[in-house]
């Protein structure tokens, strides 16, 4: 029963370890190596408050204050590798991680003064709980499920909401995600330091049970370890990270008892653990529990949920939401949305833009036109932030934006499209257009965690709003689709989508109809003239001809890196100078 | 005997049948077109006769070999190019490189960079261009040079799969006034077009396609009548 109970005790420390690491690895893209490290940092942590034989403390503190000081110190150590590594490209959180890893493990080698090196620290105590000490395997038990129930209700805090289809998006595809407003660095580094502080519990937990920390349970292959559990059970899903622990916990075990005799039975065991492990990924790559995967009961409340908004909305007009809109009153905003002044950038050597100045209206539709290669993206890039002029100026309402971030851009109103599209194809077309909506507090960490009633609130407005804008574009019947599964043309709505969703006043759109067959042209020509006339400043990039007469009041021709023409859609297109460099015959 | 015959083609992706029975021949040296509505089957339809898709059903026919379960590589060696929807380029590679490494099978190597300024004459950004890396191309300059990479293999059967998408209407002539050239050289050319006119222009036999299934196969001259293609549509 002891040893039941044992198992137990491992499967609830690594279905901790797990499931933190399955926050960085699965929902926030966050490839680390230092997870033993910080399941390491809070089990020292403990034991050199709360053990007796402890050469940090005179006395030992209480069980539940040391428990507590070693979590949120490990969760802070966190910040170590989050700061630095995070604003620069993930490829840079690998070595940090691992070179964190090494580090750590060699100060609990090496400081023998304090860590007592390679023996460790014993006597660490147990805790008491409602006035028993936790001294059998059995009652430590219960404690250690409980402490599991309480992780995995944070983890779904974090997963199950705005703040955990924020993280999506943002693995996905961090520079779409910046551009809808999120604030990136940010968020990584909090989600960082809050899955290093739940490893740390777990190591607060792993050092009351086997009340003794030595360096050896601390090591990279652990990280490795809780890697393959994770991976097992399936990225990205909560309870697939449960599974999985427990799955690679408990079979070892079983094949304890395989005797192949001969002495060679450990050996033995672990080939066929190796190679069970390549049987369940060659068949289930996505992990015994995919992303997506949700008991039948919750997907269907959650269908249910869909259907139930859509008919009531079917009920009401066909109509953007009003805070979309925004106001129609065009009093409150200024006739010029936008200015580029002399903007300049170059490529090493090559110049795209050389003093580009233009205007775009309130209620206008510009169309930026010009050969391949002259800037027209670069000019969008600018505007929004991802580049920042070598000189000029950008302003926005008045307001000079150059050099400003595009998270701060999205806040401002700014919304963009892109060429490549840069959709969350991992993500359903409703979660695409969701994750865009501004002003979410569930997408704050502290919020989502603690906010149980006011998330769910606003979350079914989120979802109602979202719901809206796919009926307005069309796309109702495909909510629930991933993204990754439409077709060409329904991507280029979505896009559209999540960009109206934002509740911008200026829209770029990076080449919105290209590869649109007339039918969803015509659509989209609709709806891009309402949004028009709503009051949105729009700027188009377009090569079709056809979408250029239809929809622009005004064009720029964009060639050499400057405004080359500016004017009407007939007095450009009668102009022989530029059928020679772009129209053609047309 | 035609260059290229499907027969009953039935394909799809995760259970989804896209393609419902669909035939279309291409004979040696034709210039044909096909247009459709986005959803109707046609980069489906490609992507099967090349072999990047499976087809559940059906006959593929190049010259007289069946290719239904050849592997993209294969049909590329019986002289089939390809250029894809997406901009199909090596971002890491120099324009150049990525022009001589398309010209891989091509066993006459003399031949190769005569080919080569034959393409940079076509579109002379790729020659201005040639030492930079294709990934740091604007996406219009990076379609140029996946065209460019299917002509370098000097192909019987040149697949293009809406290759103006992206392009300014200048390049757009210039490119299909290339593709004909081509044609007229011996490549047939099957062409995937969203862009209806320059379609209607180059080819001389036109497939129009809806909901997975051919509804026209005839001259491109009758569907210069708006009403009528509106109907096929």
């Amino acid at each position: 029963m002891e040893y039941i109970f044992q198992i137990g005790i491992f499967v609830a420390i690594f279905a901790i370890l797990a499931g933190s690491y399955n926050l960085l690895i699965g929902y926030s893209g966050l490839f680390s190596l230092a997870h033993a490290a910080f399941f390491g940092l809070g089990a020292y942590g403990t034991a050199l408050l709360t053990s007796p034989e402890s050469d940090l403390v005179s006395t030992p503190w209480p069980i539940w204050l040391g428990m507590l000081v070693a979590v949120v110190f490990t969760a802070l150590t966190g910040l170590i590798i989050a700061v630095p590594a995070l604003r620069v490209s993930a490829d840079y959180l690998v070595v940090l991680s691992f070179g964190f890893q090494m580090v750590v493990v060699g100060v609990f080698l090496n400081w023998i003064q304090i860590t007592k090196g390679e023996s460790g620290i014993t006597g660490v105590q147990r805790p008491t709980l409602l006035g028993m000490e936790l001294n059998s395997s059995g009652t430590f038990l219960i404690y250690a499920i409980l402490l599991t129930l309480l992780v995995y209700y944070l983890l779904w805090r974090v997963t199950g909401t705005p703040y955990g289809r924020m993280l999506k998006a943002i693995r996905d595809d961090q520079i779409a995600a910046e551009s809808l407003g999120k604030r990136v660095v940010r968020s990584k580094i909090e989600i960082f330091c809050y899955a290093s502080g739940i490893a740390g519990l777990a190591g607060a937990m792993f050092a009351q049970y086997v009340r003794v920390v030595s360096p050896a349970s601390f090591l990279l292959d652990v990280s490795v370890e809780i890697l393959a559990m994770l991976i097992l059970g399936g990225t990205a899903n909560i309870l697939g990270s449960l599974v999985g622990a427990a799955v690679l916990t408990v079979l070892p075990e079983l094949l304890r008892f395989l005797d192949v005799g001969s002495g060679h039975s450990e050996q033995v065991r672990l080939i066929v653990f190796g190679a069970l492990l390549i049987l369940i990924l060659r068949f289930r790559p996505e992990g015994l529990l995919p992303e997506y995967w949700r008991p039948a009961w919750l997907r269907r409340r959650q269908e249910r949920a869909v259907a139930d908004d859509l008919a009531e909305l079917r009920q009401g007009p066909l109509v953007l939401p009003p805070e979309v809109l925004g106001t129609t009153a065009k009093t409150g905003r200024p006739a010029i949305m936008m200015e580029v002044e002399d903007a300049v950038r170059s490529f090493g050597g090559i110049r795209a833009l050389n003093g580009f100045s233009t205007t775009l209206e309130t209620g206008r539709i510009t169309a930026l036109i010009g050969p391949n290669g002259a800037g027209k993206t670069t000019a969008f890039n600018l505007i929004t932030g991802f580049l920042a002029p070598d000189s000029g100026r950008i302003l926005l309402a008045g307001l000079d934006i150059t050099n400003t971030k595009p998270h701060l851009l999205a806040g401002l109103g700014v919304a963009r499209s892109f060429q490549n599209l840069r959709l969350f194809y991992q993500m359903t077309v409703l979660d695409n257009v969701m994750v865009g909506i501004p002003g979410q507090k569930g997408e704050r960490l502290a919020w989502a965690t603690v906010a149980m009633g006011p998330t769910w609130k606003e979350e079914r407005q989120t979802r109602r709003m979202a719901l809206q804008i796919l009926r307005y574009v069309g796309l109702e019947e495909r909510a629930l689709t991933l993204a990754e599964n439409l077709s060409y043309a329904e991507e280029k709505l979505l896009v559209l989508a999540r960009m109206l969703a934002m509740q911008a006043d200026l829209l770029l759109l990076d080449e919105p109809a290209s590869g649109l067959d007339p039918n969803s042209l015509d659509a989209m020509y609709a709806m891009i003239r309402q949004l028009a006339e709503g009051g949105k400043t729009i700027c188009i990039i377009e090569h079709n001809l056809d979408v250029i007469k239809e929809l622009a009041h005004k064009i720029v021709f964009l060639d050499e890196g400057r405004a080359f023409a500016e004017g009407s859609t007939e007095s450009l297109l009668k102009n022989p100078e530029l059928a020679a460099r772009y129209f053609g015959n047309a | 005997m035609a260059l290229l015959e499907v027969k009953d083609l039935q394909a799809g992706y995760h259970k989804k049948s896209v393609l419902q029975n669909v035939s279309l021949r291409v004979e040696p040296g034709e210039f044909v077109g096909v247009i459709g509505h986005n959803g109707a089957g046609k980069t489906t339809m490609v992507r099967s006769i090349f072999g990047l898709i499976q087809p559940t059903g059906g006959s593929i026919h190049f010259g007289d070999q069946s290719i239904v379960g050849n592997q993209p590589a294969e049909n590329v060696q019986e002289g089939m190019a390809m250029v894809p929807q997406d901009r199909a380029v090596f971002p890491n590679l120099s324009v150049r490189d990525n022009l001589e490494l398309a010209a891989f099978y091509v066993r006459d190597k003399a031949h190769v960079a005569h080919r080569i300024g034959e393409i940079e004459h076509l579109f002379p950004i790729l020659k201005e261009r040639q030492k930079q890396l294709a990934g740091t191309m604007s996406g219009g300059q990076q379609r140029m040079l996946s065209i460019g990479i299917a002509l370098m293999q000097n192909p019987r059967l040149l697949m293009l799969d809406e290759p103006s998408l992206g392009l300014a209407p200048l390049l757009v002539q210039n490119m299909m006034e290339q593709v004909r050239n081509i044609n007229q050289m011996g490549t047939a050319v099957l062409l995937i077009e969203q862009n209806v006119a320059s379609a209607l222009a180059a080819a001389s036999r036109m497939y129009v396609m809806k909901l997975g299934q051919m509804v026209y196969d005839g001259p491109p001259e009758k569907l210069q009548d708006r009403g009528f293609l509106m109907e096929l549509f």
